[in-house]
């Protein structure tokens, strides 16, 4: 898949061009290089940040923003516009960005086993009690919450953390992460509940009430 | 070892009353029901362990945070998102696509 396809989420971003969007893509499908210019600067950044989400590598993000920019123009008589740009843009970068990973072969796997939830031999879990986690609002309201998360996300092993990605932070749905991934909705199901589980589990130094001393 | 004997007793009961589930099958819910895709059934089931289970209430608690924190930690206002492209890494792909 080239990520070049009908975007999955149509309902969600349907919807009529504005005369700017119409007149740049006017543009580039006539082979503009101001509109081309234009392009870049528009849509590049958002596409930059997801590539620095999937890739953590600012070097490589770059060149994934380069070439999913570069395709994208020389294939946008292909883009229907059953969708916005944005959105035809975003999936366009995930697919460069996986690509990417698949061939650099990121680093090396990890089990995530030692991060599942624990259950006994009779299939009863072993939790800590309900009132020593933190409410939301108290864990939010904890310093370096955001980067401890960020960091959290990027110690997942590599299959996890990138479905992790797709679903939770890109916000692509099941069956469009099943796609952009190769691989069966329920495979993407099982992946996005043990890559949560182990994030809960890498997580529990914020989610957890600290006894004040 | 009182705690583990509770829990074995725990494990016990469940597996004996009609229409319980165990955590470890509770476990296997938890994907389908955040997705909003447990049949009625299922989510009666689901439902009723969350009542007798206090281990999976606090499982599902932290659990629901830790989906909320991730969405948040590239959304919220220190998380490192551009909004704009670097002039230089424009000037590099409009080089790139004229070579």
């Amino acid at each position: 898949m080239d990520g070049t396809g009908t975007p999955g989420n149509q309902s969600a971003d349907s919807g009529p061009f504005d005369a700017a969007e119409q007149a740049l893509l006017d543009g580039l499908r006539a082979g503009h290089e101001p509109a081309f210019a234009e392009f870049v600067a528009s849509y590049g950044g958002p596409m930059l940040a997801t590539a620095r989400r999937i890739l953590g590598n600012e070097e490589d993000a770059r060149d994934c923003v380069q070439d999913a920019l570069i395709s994208a123009a020389g294939k946008i008589q292909t883009f229907e516009g059953r969708s916005k740009l944005a959105t035809w843009l975003h999936r366009i970068v995930v697919n460069t960005a996986l690509s990417q990973l698949r061939v650099r072969a990121r680093r090396p796997e990890q089990s995530i086993e030692p991060l599942m939830p624990n259950l006994d031999m009779m299939g009863c879990r072993i939790e800590l009690p309900e009132d020593d986690y933190l409410s939301l609002d108290q864990v939010i309201d904890q310093s370096r919450v955001d980067a401890t998360v960020r960091d959290a996300i990027e110690q997942l092993p590599e299959s996890y953390r990138i479905v992790l990605l797709l679903r939770d932070i890109e916000e692509f749905n099941v069956r469009e992460t099943a796609e952009l991934l190769e691989t069966s909705e329920g495979a993407v199901k099982t992946r996005l509940h043990r890559a949560r589980s182990a994030l809960k589990t890498l997580l529990e130094p914020i989610l957890v009430r600290r006894d004040e001393t | 070892m009182i705690e583990k004997i509770k829990r074995l007793a725990k494990g016990a009961m469940l597996k004996s009353m009609p229409g319980h589930i165990t955590c470890d099958e509770f476990e296997e819910f938890i994907a389908e029901y955040f997705e909003g895709e447990l049949s009625a059934v299922q989510r009666r089931t689901f439902d009723m362990h969350l009542k007798v289970c206090e281990d999976c209430r606090a499982y599902l608690k932290a659990y629901r945070n830790t989906i909320a924190l991730g969405r948040s930690a590239f959304t919220s206002g220190d998380a490192p998102v551009p909004e704009d492209m670097p002039a230089d890494l424009v000037a590099a792909i409009l080089a790139a696509r004229k070579a």
